[in-house]
């Protein structure tokens, strides 16, 4: 806590330092070849720019078949069960010169077991953390955008795991754990690119490589990558109506919310938002892919969040 | 403290004032002062906490500028970072307490963003850390613990203008990057769980003479 404390005072104090906007374009949202970019959440745009954002989401699970729960020499059937997941962002970003920005978030997300079922296999996992870094623009041309960016991500992730407690005490290991508490610091750094396909049409591409402590306890630290991609469509230059949209799809290769060794995972989000002249707000619509190793099929959740987006 | 780090710190901070007094533009030396509330997060030992503790950070500043608004700093100092392990007691009653201490040699490179003509600016960069010493329960425990560490630093500062001088304050956001744990040392002692890293704010005050040519 006294950790999220800092981060937030740390960006109280960015806020506060905001720069006045040093812009290229007319207006403060990003805006190439009379092209205004929709960005999402999951895929950022590629533009050095002031901004804060909040959001705030909610996503259910379909049903999830579990596999019978084995105690001793007893096999007990179970129920399906689903999972529940909840998002909180907080983002501030901030121009310090016209080719380089700073950018702090702050992130909450939960993942809570709904039924019996589920509540027992998955149990209640909490994710919190902060990151922060620099966006730096590598290079620009009518069409297209090109950043760089480096930062570093203090994540926390708490597991309420009554299943591997059961088995842990069923198994006589010494100190078992209901509450597990897994602190990872990863550094991270990567490409933006955004192209204005025409006025009305956008692309954005991110690809990112992280490096720090690993989501599994076995390994010490770990090697990952993020590859996202986001088709954005603005109204305003055919319909002169200030509404977008825009579909995005993030996949990594850390595990989803777990800290197991699941594979990779992957996000999608589909953003329908009105676009004003410096406010984005947004309804997303969630698709989450969480990969079980322990189950027969991978976990397919959907819900919505809600967005809000506004470039000094 | 170990002979190493001591060099160290003289090689870097004679680095520090022979960038500072090079006839370039908009030089500076000065000394910096301040407290850090940066302690330990991550692993710990069962039913315990980390609760972080003041400490100290001194040592000197050297910068310059290279750019329009744009200056280069180098901030050798000794930073001390200070948490205190509460484990609870098995019987009602208060927790055990047992201060967890650590000295460093840091050397902060960084880079400055003036804004407001000066008047204040954003700070960011790296930091290595070498460590000096380490103490659990005032027992030495520095064998436990990587001798380098990494950190990011990112921050917001005010500089008033005094005479030729300025004073700057500063907060900053100091994250380690890299386990402060040796990991395998400290299974073998039974030590503090491997993953432990350094985090938290520091405030620091501190002096700039110009040197050179503008």
């Amino acid at each position: 806590m006294t950790r999220a404390l800092g981060a937030a005072l740390a960006l109280a104090l960015l806020v506060l330092a905001a720069p006045s906007p040093v812009r290229a374009q007319d207006g403060p949202r990003p805006t190439l070849a009379g092209h205004t970019f929709v960005s999402t959440d999951l895929v950022p745009d590629a533009f050095v720019r002031t901004y804060a954002r909040t959001s705030l989401g909610a996503a259910i699970s379909q049903s999830v078949d579990y596999p019978p729960i084995v105690v001793g020499s007893d096999t007990l059937k179970v129920l399906n069960g689903s999972l529940n997941y909840a998002t909180l962002g907080l983002e501030y970003q901030g121009l310090l010169r016209d080719w380089i920005a700073a950018r702090i978030s702050l992130g909450l997300v939960t993942r809570l077991g709904t039924q019996g079922a589920s509540l027992v296999r998955e149990g209640i996992t909490l994710v919190q953390g902060y990151d922060f870094g620099f966006l730096i623009r590598l290079r620009q041309t009518d069409k297209t955008s090109l950043c760089g960016t480096v930062g570093a991500a203090n994540q926390w992730v708490t597991q309420v795991d009554v299943e591997q407690y059961r088995q842990d005490v069923a198994n006589g290991v010494p100190n078992a754990k209901l509450v597990d508490y897994v602190p990872a610091v990863r550094t991270n750094a990567g490409l933006r690119y955004a192209w204005a396909a025409s006025p009305s049409f956008g692309v954005t591409a991110l690809g990112q490589t992280t490096y720090g402590d690993a989501p599994q306890r076995h390994d010490l630290t770990s090697w990952g990558w993020d590859l996202g991609v986001s088709l954005d469509y603005d109204l305003a230059p055919s319909h002169h109506i200030p509404f977008g949209a825009a579909l995005a799809s993030r996949l990594t290769s850390a595990p989803g919310l777990t800290n197991t060794s699941n594979g990779n995972s992957s996000q999608t989000v589909l953003r329908l938002a009105y676009a004003g002249r410096n406010d984005v707000i947004a309804l997303d619509f969630l698709g989450l892919f969480d990969r079980q190793n322990s189950l027969a099929e991978a976990i397919w959740a959907s819900g919505v969040a809600f967005s809000m987006r506004t470039y000094f | 403290m170990d002979a190493r780090p001591g060099r160290l710190f003289v090689l870097v901070l004679a680095a520090a004032l022979l960038a500072g007094a090079a006839p370039a533009r908009a030089a500076s030396i000065g000394a910096q002062l301040g407290v850090d509330r940066s302690g330990v997060d991550g692993d710990t030992p069962p039913n315990s906490q980390y609760v972080d503790e003041y400490g100290l950070v001194a040592g000197l500043q050297g910068e310059i500028g290279f750019a329009h608004d744009l200056l280069l700093s180098l901030q050798p100092s000794f930073v001390q970072k200070r948490s205190s392990v509460q484990t609870a007691t098995t019987r009602s009653g208060d927790p055990i307490e047992r201060d967890l201490a650590f000295d460093y040699i840091s050397v902060p490179l960084l880079v400055k963003f003036a804004k407001a003509g000066g008047r204040t600016y954003i700070v960011g960069g790296a930091s290595v850390d070498f460590l000096s010493a380490a103490t659990l329960a005032g027992y030495d425990v520095k064998s436990a613990y990587n001798s380098t560490a990494f950190d990011a630093v990112l921050g917001f500062g005010v500089a008033f203008p005094m005479g030729h001088a300025r004073l700057t304050t500063e907060l900053r956001l100091v994250q380690g990057l890299s386990n402060m744990n040796s990991g395998g040392i400290a299974d073998a002692t039974g030590a503090l769980a491997p993953r432990l890293h350094s985090s938290g704010l520091e405030l620091i005050v501190g002096s700039l003479l110009p040197v050179g040519r503008k």
